[in-house]
């Protein structure tokens, strides 16, 4: 398989083309949300995403009550590796405990980090789909792309009040290759 | 208004006052440039920065200064780049501008016809008399960088994404354009290469519509 196949995986490909997620929804009546506008200024990709934060998933289990990802939306233009990471993020997160969904999107961001080398198998299961951005991880320029959906996802979870957004470590290359905010712009 | 293809002009004859052009956008190092300037009106103007090499007499009272061009070349000089840019400059000398000129006219023609491919669209004028070497294009259905990708990998290099140009590109309504450029070292071979390349895009991503 050529690097560009790699990069370009058919699952990718799928999603690009019927992207799960896409289109704004305002979120239920006294739901708690979250929602970022997540530009990459290098090449005017850019993305909005709204999150619902749901209740409970400790709860039904009969442990403490714990906020889970509700409904994921996203209005975004960009390449096919920004969208189907956008569409990938939202099969993988929703109805997840937040927790978990940061937990997740940290290991993305270490998977892009591993120039070309992907994770081990425990990091690849959890990730699933998301593992078929491994190729795009060898290409320094196109990191930033698989990282804009994510990078919204977090500030909409921080935005919400649902994640701390002072406490979670962020691996290296996500800070290099993080998108700006509208705030900082 | 930077430019970033060569050609021939005679800058006293158009009265023109002032002209300043970088030595990347002529075959040249990064990091250094000239200003051209009209005698009178260098002479009429303050220096820039103050530093070594542009002062002519200094005490506790005042300064003065050395006369153009020496007055706007304060401290350590970027003598490596200045010598580059030297080479560079005539090195285009030798080829001689009109040369340069009728290559880059001929290859502007060859990249325009890009849109002859079903699915790519050229911005700006179709017209090569009105253009330089350097052709914006969308491919339908396929974003800017998702097209310089494939063409990267076929060893072919495009700039893709605005361009400096975020207005201009949502006048036209489009997010991001792929840009061709060719130079005084690009051939017509390497223009049918870029255009076969090219042609298999929206194959490689599988749109047909």
């Amino acid at each position: 398989m050529s690097s560009l196949e790699q990069m370009y995986q058919q699952v990718i490909l799928d999603h690009a083309r019927s992207p799960h997620g896409r289109g704004l929804v305002e979120a239920a009546d006294g739901a708690a949300h979250g929602q970022s506008h997540q530009v990459n200024p290098t090449c005017g990709d850019e993305v909005t995403l709204r999150v619902e934060i749901g209740g409970a998933a400790g709860a039904e289990a009969g442990g403490p009550a714990e906020p889970t990802v509700g409904r994921v939306s996203w209005e975004g233009q960009g390449c096919s590796i920004s969208q189907a990471s956008l569409s990938v993020l939202t099969d993988l997160v929703t109805g997840r405990p937040v927790t978990e969904a940061e937990h997740l999107g940290e290991v993305f961001r270490e998977l892009m980090s591993s120039r070309g080398k992907g994770l081990d198998d425990a990091a690849e299961d959890e990730l699933g789909d998301a593992t078929a951005f491994t190729g795009v991880s060898q290409y320094p320029a196109r990191i930033k792309c698989a990282l804009l959906g994510w990078a919204a996802l977090r500030d909409s979870l921080v935005t919400s009040g649902a994640l701390d957004g002072t406490t979670t470590d962020q691996t290296g290359a996500a800070r290099a290759a993080h998108a700006t905010t509208e705030e900082n712009r | 208004m930077p430019v970033g293809a060569a050609r021939a002009v005679d800058l006293p004859a158009l009265g023109v006052d002032f002209a300043a052009f970088s030595a990347h956008k002529m075959l040249g190092p990064t990091g250094v440039g000239a200003l051209y300037g009209r005698r009178e009106l260098l002479e009429a103007l303050p220096p820039v920065t103050t530093g070594g090499s542009m002062i002519e007499l200094v005490t506790m009272a005042g300064s003065t200064y050395m006369a153009p061009p020496q007055r706007f070349e304060a401290g350590t000089p970027a003598v490596a780049q200045v010598v580059g840019f030297g080479a560079a400059a005539r090195y285009l000398h030798e080829l001689g501008m009109e040369a340069v000129g009728a290559h880059e006219h001929e290859l502007a023609a060859e990249l325009l016809r890009v849109g002859e491919i079903p699915g790519v669209r050229v911005v700006g004028p179709r017209d090569p008399r009105e253009r330089i070497a350097v052709v914006s294009f969308v491919v339908d259905g396929v974003h800017a960088h998702d097209v310089g990708q494939v063409l990267d990998d076929a060893g072919i290099a495009v700039r893709v994404g605005h361009h400096c140009a975020q207005p201009l590109h949502r006048r036209f309504g489009v997010a991001a354009t792929a840009r061709a450029s060719a130079s005084v070292y690009t051939t017509r071979e390497d223009v049918d290469a870029f255009r076969e390349v090219l042609a298999g895009v929206r194959a490689f991503f599988s749109v047909d519509r």
